[in-house]
This record gives C-alpha cells, structure tokens and sequence, in this order.
C-alpha cells in the first residue's frame, strides 16, 4: 500500500508513539480541530490527502510521514481512529469517529461513514473542498457507512478520507442513485462547507485559503490573493465530479479570475468565481455565485482573445442597438482583424527566415523576401550543379553573376550560404574583373552555364572565363529558358552550344 | 520595369497624394509575385490563394531550400574530398564552401 511505503521513513518511532497516545488524545476530540484545521491546511499538500485516504492500519505513521512529521499537538486528530478498527493498536479507538464527527460538524453524524466510504481516488486533496463536504450526503453516507464497517480505513485518517475526496465520494453513490441524490447532496455540502469554514476561520492559513470562495463576501479581500492556490486543488475533483463543463469552466475561471482581480473588477465576483470552482461541485445557486458564475463565461470569453474584446464589446453594443448592419458589419470587422492577424504572424514568420531584414513595413519586407527567395533558388541550382558536373565553371559564372547582379544580396550569403558566402568573398577580385568585362548576364542565363559542360576543362580560371562567358552569354541567351529548365537534369553535357563557345 | 522600381513608383505616388500609406494592392501584388516563384506544388492552384496562405507556403519553401542548401554543402565538401578533380576545379569548388 501506498501507506505503508511512505511510512518507511525514519521517525516512525514517534508516530508509534503518539500513535500510543492516541486514545489519551481521542478524549479531548474538541480540541483537535482548529489545529488539525491548520496544521492540515498548512502542511498537506493537496497530492497526499488523497493518499492517506486510503486505509491503512499505519495510516497515523503515514499520515505524519506524508504531512512531514507535524506536531502531535498540530495534529492530534491523525490518531483519531475515524473509522474503528484502526490498528491492532487502536482496538479501543473505534467508536472515536461518531463522536468527533459530531463534534466537529454537529448535525452530520454521518460524517464517519462517509469518511471510511472514500477511497483516495488518489485526487489532490480537496482538503479545502473536503472540510467543506464532511458528511456531504446523510443519503450516500449510508450506504456508505455499511461498506466502512469491513473496511479497516480512517482512523486517523478520518480527517483526510473525510476531507479528501469528499466530492468525488459524493457522485459514484450519488450517480449509483440518481444523478437527483446528487442535488440535495449538494446544498449540503454546501452548507457544511460554510460551517465548517466558518470553522475554520479561526486558523489563519486555512481560512486564507478556503474563505477565498467559501466566504466571499467576508473574506473577499483578504483572499484575493490566495485565490490562485484554492482554485487548483478543487479543480481536479472537479472534472471528475462534473465533468467537462465545469472542469472546462474551472480551469477558464482560474485564469480569469485572476485576470479579473488584476482588472479589479468587484471582489464578491472575482472570489466568487473562483468559489464557482468548488461551487461546481457543491451548487452555485446554493452559494448565490451564480451570477458570479455566469459572469465568469463571459470572462473567459473575453479572455480568451484579446484581440476580439472591442469586437466582442462592439458586438455587444450593436447587439444591444438591435441594428443587423451593425452587427453584419461588426462582424465582418472581427473577421477581417483575424485574417489581417494571421497574415502578420505569418509576415513575422517571414522576416525571421530572412537574414538580415531590418525592414518594417510590409511592402519592403515582401520584396526582401522575393529577392531572397531567388537568391537561395539560384544557389540551390548552383550547388546542385556543381555537384553533379563538378567542374569550376558554373560555380564561377554564378558567382560571377550574382556579384554582378545582387550586390546588396551579398550579406545573404554570408549569412546563411555559410562556407558559400566565404568563397564568394575570396572570388571578389577576379569576379569583379570578370564582372567587368563580361557581358550583362540575364538572370536566367546562370542555369545556362552547365552547358559549359564538363567537356574543356578551364585551365586558368580567371582570365579567360569573362570573354568566353561573354561570348557565351551572347549566344546563351537564347535558349536560356530551356538550359534553365535543363540545368538540373544536365549532368555531363556537351551541349551543341558549347563547342562553339569554347 | 524592375519590381524595385515598381515599387518605388507606387510608394512615391502613394506620399505625392498625401498618405504614405502602403496600399493593400502593393502588397498584394508583391504577394503574387512571391507566389510566382514558388514551386507550383505547393499552389493549388493560383487562383484566389489568400495570402497568409503564400506567406505560409514561402516559410516553408525557404526552409526547405535552407535545408537544401545544407545537403548540397555537405555534399560538396564530401566530394571535394575524395574525387579527383582537376586541381582547377578543386580549387574553385573549394574556394566556394570554405
């Protein structure tokens, strides 16, 4: 059992022995629940409550090991045998239960027998949600409690099993049922949950964190800031319980909300919503959120895109003047902002692919791009010619070429051609008077150069390169468009051209 | 009339008439020329591509070309370093990927 692994810490003696202590304790059951409140509230993390849920005889060890060894006075309670049975030390504490539920949310007998009933369904603890739901349901509990008789789980984990998974303890029996049980379970939970927080408000931390959306109009502003942290332990049970929608709503409240006090929008709705959280499971009407909660929709609406909160208050606006070309036309504004978003995104996608745009506007940053483009299709054509002809003249007359014509493109290279752009530089001196001799290539003279071919090797580079190009280019020229298209399939090719250039 | 020139011509035009604005069918145009250059596998078709679709597909393209161009690189210097070239050619193909 989970338990029991976790108890294999050193200290256990000590649990032992308060585990000893525990009847002597279990007689003063009033006591316990303010500093349980708190030491519960402070030291367990929402993870372990579940755990310790799951009956274990060692569940007190456990429990301290999970809590981190806490003060036997901080929580006296985890030796509480909540359900009988605990241990075989604990033969004695087993009527514990009973009592101390009733002392602790008197009215909810029942208490104990929904503890012992939940599993730790291994959710985060809702402690918070959990004190709130004791004995949530006088119906589920009673089924619940015949199951808890066989069941050796509680004792001290009474708190936890009780305060753990209340809600998601609440809807198996309640679906099990009827999904109406699960209603007026609701309204209870509910005011148990006020109780038990009004309770609780006596311990600092706790009530910090559960007054948020337990007690919204007390605590509104103190808890406006905890709010965050409540909200997430009762969001998984919340899913759970409910569902999508409330999980959906949940996790769209938490952000919201808390944007929504960033707003300062009034503090009842703001903890209101976050309450709507834990409201989910207990009942909205019945914590009088749900006007917080329909808020809280419209929140994460205008949250959700940012972009479309004029076009959504404009929506609203028009909507309200009831005038359908307003709204036709509001709409087709929302429509026409979106696209104009998704091509600037795309437009900024852009500019990072190009090296070295330091352009602004649209138009400039196209035509960078165009040129661009070009640039690394001629060089693609280049390379891939290089590597199947292998021979130095296209290499040079592209280069050549590309001097001459792209001038400005000179960075693109040596920013992303790499070793090209290197080579590029050290050609600068005979390119340049190569430049100068030969003829204006056309740009789509350059895939014309494999038809140089491989047949004459160029001995010396330089020199003669500008007027053979030149002569070459003369006579290129007309079919440049087909040597383009036939660039890349040209391997060795004596072309009827060349002969006569060479 | 070189697409540098054109747009210059638009720009001044646009500021002679009081607003520098750049005017949504210069972009556009750019934008079609920009599709002109790409491979037309990834167009279908040229009619009616909205625009942050050619812009997509221009992202795209450029990265599979940078990609390219990485190959060819690689290829390249492994060539040069085992054929047997002429020590012309050698050379120039070196002096192009160092």
């Amino acid at each position: 059992m989970l338990l029991l692994r976790r108890s294999q810490q050193p200290g256990n003696d000590l649990p032992e022995l308060l585990w000893q202590n525990g009847p002597a304790l279990q007689r003063t059951a009033a006591a316990p629940f303010p500093p349980f409140a708190s030491s519960a509230a402070g030291t367990s993390t929402s993870g372990r409550a579940p755990e310790l849920t799951t009956h274990h005889p060692a569940s007190a060890t456990a429990m301290r090991d999970l809590l981190g060894a806490p003060d036997d006075d901080a929580v006296p309670w985890l030796h509480y045998p909540v359900m009988g049975g605990v241990d075989d030390d604990d033969s004695d504490t087993a009527p514990l239960p009973p009592e101390y539920c009733s002392t602790l949310l008197s009215g909810y007998p029942d208490l104990p027998a929904a503890v012992a009933g939940r599993d730790a369904g291994g959710a985060p603890s809702t402690s918070h949600c959990a004190v709130a739901v004791p004995p949530p349901m006088p119906e589920p509990a009673v089924p619940r409690h015949q199951q808890q008789q066989a069941r050796p789980s509680g004792e001290g984990i009474m708190n936890f099993t009780f305060f753990s998974r209340p809600l998601q303890r609440a809807p198996p029996p309640a679906n099990e049922r009827a999904s109406a049980a699960a209603a007026p379970s609701n309204p209870v939970e509910s005011t148990v949950l006020q109780a038990s927080a009004s309770r609780l408000r006596s311990t600092p931390l706790f009530s910090e964190q559960r007054m948020a959306w337990l007690q919204p109009p007390k605590d509104s502003r103190a808890t406006v800031a905890p709010v965050p942290p409540p909200p997430p332990p009762p969001t998984p049970p919340v899913p759970i319980r409910q569902g999508e929608a409330s999980a959906a709503l949940a996790h769209r409240v938490q952000p919201e909300a808390r944007a929504a006090l960033e707003r300062a929008p009034p503090q009842p709705p703001a903890t209101a919503t976050t309450s709507s959280v834990c409201s989910d499971n207990v009942d909205r009407s019945q914590l009088k959120r749900s006007s917080s909660s329909h808020q809280a929709p419209e929140w994460s609406v205008s949250q959700e895109d940012e972009d479309l909160d004029d076009e959504a208050g404009g929506l609203r606006r028009s909507a309200s003047r009831s005038t359908k070309r307003g709204r036709t036309a509001e709409v087709h504004n929302m429509s026409e902002r979106r696209r104009r978003d998704r091509i600037n995104e795309k437009m900024r996608a852009l500019q990072e692919l190009i090296p070295n745009c330091n352009k602004i506007d649209k138009a400039s940053m196209l035509e960078e791009a165009i040129e661009y483009l070009k640039t690394l299709q001629l060089q693609v054509q280049m390379m891939s010619t290089m590597g199947t002809a292998g021979l130095c003249m296209p290499p040079m007359l592209a280069m050549q070429h590309m001097q001459m014509q792209m001038p400005p493109m000179a960075h693109f290279h040596h920013h992303h051609l790499g070793p090209m752009g290197y080579g590029m530089g050290a050609f600068d001196p005979r390119l340049a008077a190569a430049a100068a001799g030969a003829a204006q290539f056309p740009y789509p003279m350059i895939p014309g150069m494999p038809m140089f071919g491989h047949g004459p090797a160029m001995p010396s580079p330089a020199p003669p390169f500008p007027q053979q190009a030149a002569a070459a280019g003369a006579q290129m020229a007309a079919g440049d468009d087909e040597a383009a298209a036939q660039a890349e399939q040209q391997t060795s090719g004596d072309h009827p051209q060349v002969p006569g250039a060479m | 009339m070189t697409l540098l020139n054109q747009i210059q011509t638009v720009r001044s035009r646009s500021r002679q008439s009081g607003s520098s604005r750049i005017t949504d069918e210069q972009i556009s145009d750019l934008v079609s020329k920009l599709q002109d250059l790409l491979p037309e596998a990834r167009l279908r078709g040229n009619d009616r591509v909205p625009s942050s679709r050619v812009l997509q597909e221009t992202c795209s393209y450029i990265r599979s070309l940078h990609r390219e161009v990485d190959d060819l690189s690689e290829r390249l210097s492994e060539l040069l370093a085992t054929s047997d070239m002429s020590t012309a050619q050698a050379a120039v193909i070196r002096s192009l990927l160092m």
